[in-house]
């Protein structure tokens, strides 16, 4: 059975061998799933983009010609390979900015998943080890949180600190961090009930000790899961959050502040919306598949 | 039963206190004065005003004693007053309030009413054509957001087909059918009904997609459980085996989900109603947070807050009901 | 003589499985008369619980009858529409499930459970005369104030209880064959007894006859008058219970009787049969026993024997040449 093969591998003294052989059974399970290869490959494309965008970026995404605006994409009439989807009301060329613009988004998605899981996480496994009065303190902050509609949360901390790109990430990992908390805390709890940290207080390992070296080893697995479909999440938000004007500010280009843009002249430009509309999709699709293959293989149980 | 219902009262009403709190203290938590932040946003104040304002935020007192008035006066019914619109918060939160319940209500019903069928469907049919199709349906659902869909909805129904209405908001659908009941005036319904069909399904397609495989796999755990084995020993015809045995109980999990689901349908109507220019509490909200209107944020994340923990706490008592192992635990 | 009640001619169950395929049930043949108590005993996997299955027709896939001929009254089950069977299904023969907990619907009270029964088979019946039926058959099971408990959930009654409730579903129509599919296995001991005496009871007083699957041969020893031991997919031996309990034939009968604790001579040593049961995907060549007989001979590699009746009892038959 490769049944939670990560955690199980991850409860085990971690030698060379031993990363060998969880490495090895994750890329023979990688290969057998269309799913993970089909999410591996659009995840790909992006982070790529992302990272050679100014070498593939044929204009500065700012720059705003006259004669650009409006201007068809190579599929309609009027649209060339100089401008493969276009440009805006405003002259800009389209696909400079859609890729410019996959910094924007993937930047606020890694550092909102990386602090809301660490920040997250670590309180978890305080909650879950110390319990008492702890334990209750944090989970009621969690129930309080979790008592707001995600969305609503993130605009209420935004109302407060103005709009930008630093507040959106502050106030999308305040609103995320909930999350990893629980998760961490349910798995500390099940691990503190496990012999091996019973045998480490025996012998007089410092608590701290033991969260960290046994109970957050153990709940990497089902945190990497949640953290890869986060980053959709966060995507998807920090798009909403821009399309309704209060994420990134102008002039840096922004996938959800494109869309609102684009609203305005559907009629004229439909591929104002179509070029970032296609673009948030891949991405969020292309996570979507991969952290659904990850779940597959941490817990092969969990999906039937 | 009794007291675990009026236990499940008392922790709502606690975290309601909660967000109350939150929600009196966040003038407090605005980076330098509220006050002068507002006033650029909204020139024409002057001095009197401001000092009027700080009374009326309370940024003059300490925050237990602001929080305490701020408490007082939600319960009398007094949000504050609007800064932009120099009426009560109240007033145009009531005013908006039928839109954004009608759209959240509608959209689950589209949400569970489709997911239902495909869920009982891919659940009998595991691994078949049509189950991998719904898997990709699945993704491809919780991947979109609601507002690049209705702007997509858009762009296909309005603009190019021009079959809906790209915007606005008739009136309410419910109020409209027993009108068309009565005096067959299903004209009038359809006309209200055009309004909803492109933010509604923008909003529940996401949810449709999350449903149809939660119900899914509670019926492929349900299926295989022993007392529908001995429904069919008892020769019960396999439709009332499936529908009577296996989805009453399939369908106990996924309603623990709506609760939570209504979060995610109020956090979309947010941005849905200012895709489809809606007249609901969500575009309201966003209206006061870019115009910097506080009392109004304030009015406005407290109600929403307030509806997500009542719905959630009904959701709740509804699930005592319909399980009977929940109602002596 | 009349021809009996139930007869199976070399039943064959094969599953689907991704190991190959799994033949469960591999040419099983039995008959039982009215009023008669059949004991199916053997160790998990040794195909006793799908030979029960198959003769109610709730074999399904990935798993199939793969050949045989199952004749109930005189008419074949196998290939038998679905339709058919199903009217067949909790009226003609019914089915007792191993786990009572398991076996009823949580969100159904159990008066609910019974009166589906009358629904389905009896769509004529008055609403009014089925609540009467349903109280009379809880009564019947020994359950006092069976008008009020008819409105309970099964988590509100203990686990014998509930395998009463499972029993009176049973029983409604009157069934010619009731299968008892390890009808004691999870319940405690001393309720073990009491649904036993039940079961026993209620048989001899409609002449109903039982198919007990059990792993328990205390079990079977005290119920059934006949037995047939079961060891991967076929039966190895069978005949009256008291007779091949006193005097086994095979080898593995031996040896489950011999690897049973018992209580009135606890000193006796408990020797239990080495090795596993086999892999049905990839069985053994020549008799499935052989690897584990602690009598097996180079012979038993070649050819599965059959069953055979004995010299002395020829209701007594047993697959081993060497016991014959």
């Amino acid at each position: 059975m490769a049944d939670s093969t990560l955690s199980q591998i991850a409860a085990t003294a971690p030698t060379e061998s031993v990363h060998n052989v969880a490495r090895n059974q994750f890329l023979k399970a990688l290969r057998r799933s269309p799913k993970g290869l089909a999410g591996l490959l659009l995840i790909g494309m992006i982070l790529i983009g992302a990272a050679a965008a100014p070498a593939l970026a044929p204009y500065d995404p700012a720059q705003q010609v006259l004669g650009w605006r409006f201007l068809p994409p190579v599929w309609a009439t009027g649209g060339g390979w100089d401008h493969i989807l276009g440009g805006d009301n405003l002259g800009r060329d389209i696909f400079s900015r859609i890729v410019v613009g996959a910094r924007t988004s993937l930047a606020v998605a890694i550092i909102v998943v990386a602090l809301a899981a660490t920040i997250g996480s670590l309180l978890g496994a305080v909650a879950g080890y110390a319990g008492g009065i702890v334990d209750n303190l944090i989970m009621r902050l969690v129930d309080f949180l979790l008592a707001f509609p995600f969305l609503l949360l993130a605009l209420m901390i935004m109302a407060i600190l103005g709009p930008g790109f630093w507040t959106m990430v502050l106030a999308l990992s305040i609103a995320l961090w909930v999350n990893y908390a629980r998760v961490v805390r349910g798995e500390a709890l099940r691990i503190e009930q496990m012999e091996f940290v019973e045998a480490a207080r025996s012998i007089g390992v410092p608590g701290w000790r033991i969260v960290l070296g046994h109970v957050l080893p153990n709940v990497i697995p089902s945190v990497l899961v949640l953290a890869t479909l986060e980053v959709a999440l966060v995507i998807i938000a920090e798009a909403a959050l821009s399309f309704l004007g209060l994420g990134v500010q102008p002039p840096t280009p922004s996938w959800g502040k494109m869309i609102s843009e684009g609203r305005d002249f559907l009629y004229d430009a439909p591929w104002m919306v179509l070029g970032p509309g296609l673009v948030i999709l891949m991405t969020s699709v292309g996570i979507n598949l991969f952290g659904d293959f990850l779940r597959d293989f941490v817990d092969p149980r969990a999906e039937r | 039963m009794l007291p675990l219902i009026i236990k499940r009262i008392a922790y709502a009403l606690v975290i309601i206190a909660g967000i109350a709190f939150v929600v009196s203290a966040m003038t407090k938590l605005v980076p330098g004065d509220p006050v002068d932040v507002m006033a650029a946003g909204n020139p024409g104040m002057t001095e009197a005003d401001k000092a009027r304002l700080r009374t009326q935020l309370g940024l003059d007192r300490p925050m237990l004693d602001q929080y305490v008035s701020y408490l007082g006066n939600a319960l009398r019914g007094d949000l504050g007053t609007s800064l932009r619109q120099r009426v009560p918060a109240a007033q145009l939160i009531l005013e908006r309030l039928p839109a954004t319940a009608e759209l959240t209500l509608w959209s689950m019903v589209l949400a569970l009413s489709v997911a239902t069928p495909i869920g009982i469907v891919t659940a009998l049919r595991r691994d078949s054509p049509i189950d991998t199709a719904g898997t990709v349906v699945a993704v491809v659902g919780v991947s979109t957001p609601s507002f690049l869909l209705g702007v997509l909805l858009i762009l296909l129904f309005s603009v190019q087909l021009g079959w809906l209405p790209a915007s606005g908001y008739k009136g309410s659908v419910i109020a409209a059918i027993p009108k068309a009941i009565v005096d067959g005036r299903f004209d009038l319904l359809w006309q209200k009904v055009r309004y909803f069909l492109l933010p509604s399904v923008s909003l529940a397609f996401g949810l449709m997609a999350v449903n149809a495989r939660l119900i899914r796999s509670a019926m492929i755990e349900t299926i295989r459980q022993d007392y529908v084995q001995f429904a069919r020993a008892k020769g019960v015809p396999p439709r009332t085996v499936v529908l009577k045995h296996a989805f009453r109980n399939a369908i106990i999990p996924v309603i623990t989900m709506v609760g939570l689901q209504l979060g995610n349908l109020l956090s979309g109507a947010i941005v849905a109603e200012t895709v489809f220019a809606w007249p609901g509490i969500g575009r309201l909200s966003v209206q006061a947070i870019t115009t910097r209107d506080y009392p109004l944020v304030q009015a406005t994340v407290l109600i929403t807050a307030v509806l997500f923990v009542g719905m959630n706490l009904i959701i709740d008592l509804l699930y005592q009901i319909i399980d009977p192992r929940m109602r002596h635990g | 003589m009349s021809t009996p009640l139930l007869q199976v001619h070399d039943l064959r169950v094969e599953y689907a499985s991704p190991r190959g395929l799994v033949r469960a049930v591999a040419g099983v043949s039995l008959s039982l008369d009215r009023n008669r108590i059949l004991g199916l005993v053997g160790e998990s996997g040794c195909g006793k619980s799908t030979v029960g299955q198959a003769l109610l027709g709730l074999i399904q896939p990935p798993g199939r009858i793969a050949g045989g001929d199952i004749r109930f009254e005189n008419r074949s089950l196998v290939g038998l529409p679905e339709r058919e069977m199903r009217r067949l299904r909790g009226n003609r023969l019914s089915m007792i499930f191993q786990d009572p907990t398991a076996t009823l619907n949580p969100v159904m009270t159990i008066g609910d459970q019974i009166a589906e029964l009358f629904r389905w088979h009896r769509p004529r019946m008055r609403r009014k005369e089925v609540q009467t039926r349903v109280t009379e058959l809880l009564e019947r099971v020994g359950i006092v104030d069976a008008d009020r408990r008819s409105r309970a959930y099964p988590h509100e009654l203990s686990g014998g209880m509930r395998q009463r409730v499972v029993i009176a579903c049973a029983l409604a129509l009157d069934p010619a064959l009731i299968v008892a599919d390890e009808p004691t296995t999870a319940l405690d001991v001393t309720v073990q007894a009491q649904i036993l005496d039940l079961i026993r009871g209620l048989q001899a007083e409609h002449g109903t006859a039982v198919i007990l699957v059990s792993h328990d041969l205390g079990v079977i020893a005290e119920t059934c008058d006949d037995v047939a031991v079961m060891y991967a997919g076929r039966i190895v031996e069978s005949g009256p219970t008291a007779e091949v309990l006193a005097r086994p034939r095979h080898p593995y009968t031996a040896g489950l009787i011999a690897s049973r604790p018992s209580i009135t001579a606890p000193d006796q040593v408990v020797r239990p049969i080495p090795g596993t049961v086999p892999d049905l995907a990839n069985p053994p060549v020549g008799c499935p026993f052989h690897p584990r007989c602690v009598r097996a001979v180079a012979g038993c590699r070649e050819g599965i024997p059959a069953l055979s009746p004995t010299r002395e009892e020829p209701r007594h038959a047993v697959a081993c040449p060497l016991a014959a």
